[in-house]
């Protein structure tokens, strides 16, 4: 038995040597492959088990950095997009002012006041607006009010830091125009729905879709030559003294923001001379 | 009541809504009348004896921002608030029939004074039928849509105001 012993280590470093030089030889080939596959069966089954492990431990830690990561990220993209909202504001403002001051640039005659405007008539039966300038900036009843496409209407009352301001889309409003084309002077009512007619015009006029509107300056209600808009439609019959318009207006005026009040422009009052009649 | 003072600064904060926000958001070219829904509410859910003084007061701010004569506002408040009253207390067991009822004559009582003074001033000239249609029509049933989370809102705070609101 104990001869035995003495020739194990032997038989051993034998086998050993033997396995080693086989497998430098190639010998090994197909059994060292079985071999290191298995092994790798089980180190893969081992680690994923381990991995699993780990993550049951430390996730729970995760899931409060993820969290209050989150809540600061969140916060930080509710501050960026309330920033990119202002900016956007900003960048609009600049652009309708830099129209704004193109427009006054291009009417050196005139002498313009920057209006916001800041609200609207509470009735919908009446179309106002209400703009954030007034008397104490030099505004006046009377003065009309346009943007860099068009006329908008005239101040029709005034405070100290605020006026209202009568658009030409008002039922009540009457603008004195004059067919750009066609060089003949007619009337341009506003009405409830928005909507700009041209009435006395006389059936001798050959008006086209398309046709530009201006001020005449007659009457003195307004200074000559702002556009008003565009003829769209043209209603004509034979029955009738006049024939009638529909005008597309070129400002939006759902949409103003910011408006411009001609200052210089007095306005001539001439009710007491129609109400003599 | 001091509580009930607080309709003062409530009918402000409603015009100043009305002007800035709420004539923004049209049906055709209406938009819905936040003070007379305030007003309309209030008369309905409240037990306040002065009701008709807060139609006075919201006639002088809305007349004195709006372009229109403050003789119309002033009919229109004053009676659809006196009408809500009478028809809070002729059919108190149906609250949603009394608010839509009132709502509803609120709003002609509204379009038929504004339109007849428009057309007087225009000399006749308007055309009443598109009036109704692109404007009135719109408008009140904005006015009846807006009216349900108004009437609740002022209903909490007539209860507040008038606590005896639920004896009415």
């Amino acid at each position: 038995m104990k001869k035995n012993q003495n020739f194990q280590p032997a038989i051993i470093i034998g086998l050993s040597l033997g396995l080693i030089i086989l497998a430098l030889s190639g010998g090994l080939g197909s059994i060292s492959i079985s071999i290191t596959s298995g092994m790798v069966d089980a180190q893969e089954f081992v680690y994923s088990r381990f991995v699993v492990l780990k993550e049951f431990f430390t996730i729970p830690r995760d899931v409060v950095t993820l969290r209050q990561r989150n809540a600061q990220l969140e916060s930080e993209l509710a501050r960026l997009q309330a920033d990119v909202v202002t900016l956007q504001k900003s960048v609009e403002e600049g652009e309708i002012l830099a129209a704004l001051v193109k427009y006054s640039r291009t009417n050196p005659e005139n002498t313009f006041q920057a209006a916001n405007v800041i609200g609207r008539d509470p009735s919908p039966f009446l179309r106002y607006l209400i703009i954030d300038k007034g008397s104490s900036h030099g505004i006046l009843k009377g003065m009309p009010v346009v943007t860099e496409q068009g006329l908008v209407g005239r101040v029709d009352a005034v405070i100290s830091d605020a006026a209202r301001v009568q658009l030409i889309t008002d039922s009540a409003s009457v603008v004195n125009i004059r067919l750009d084309k066609a060089q003949r002077d007619a009337v341009l009512r506003g009405s409830p729905n928005g909507d700009l007619l041209i009435e006395l015009l006389s059936q001798d006029i050959i008006v086209e879709p398309g046709e530009v509107v201006l001020t005449s300056g007659i009457s003195g209600g307004y200074p000559s030559d702002l556009i008003i808009g565009q003829i769209i439609n043209v209603k004509k019959k034979d029955s009738d003294l006049f024939q009638e318009a529909t005008v597309q207006p070129v400002v939006d005026f759902r949409n103003l923001k910011l408006v411009m009040v001609i200052r210089n422009f007095k306005s001539i009052d001439i009710t007491p001379l129609t109400t003599g009649q | 009541m001091m509580r009930t003072l607080m309709m003062a600064p409530l009918l402000l904060g409603a015009l100043i809504l009305q002007t800035s926000i709420l004539n923004e958001l049209q049906v055709l070219s209406g938009f819905a009348n936040l003070t007379l829904l305030i007003l309309v509410s209030w008369s309905l859910n409240s037990t306040d004896r002065y009701h008709l003084y807060w139609a006075v007061f919201a006639t002088l701010f809305f007349s004195y921002i709006s372009a229109i004569p403050p003789m119309i506002p002033l009919v229109v408040f004053v009676g659809s608030a006196y009408l809500a009253r009478k028809v809070a207390r002729g059919t108190w067991q149906v609250p949603v029939i009394a608010l839509m009822f009132s709502i509803l004559i609120a709003s002609l009582i509204d379009g038929a004074v504004t339109i007849l003074y428009l057309w007087f001033q225009s000399g006749f000239g308007l055309d009443i039928l598109m009036m109704a249609g692109s404007v009135f029509l719109p408008s009140t049933l904005l006015n009846m849509l807006v009216a349900i989370p108004v009437n609740s809102v002022m209903r909490d705070f007539a209860m507040w105001a008038t606590p005896q609101a639920d004896d009415l």
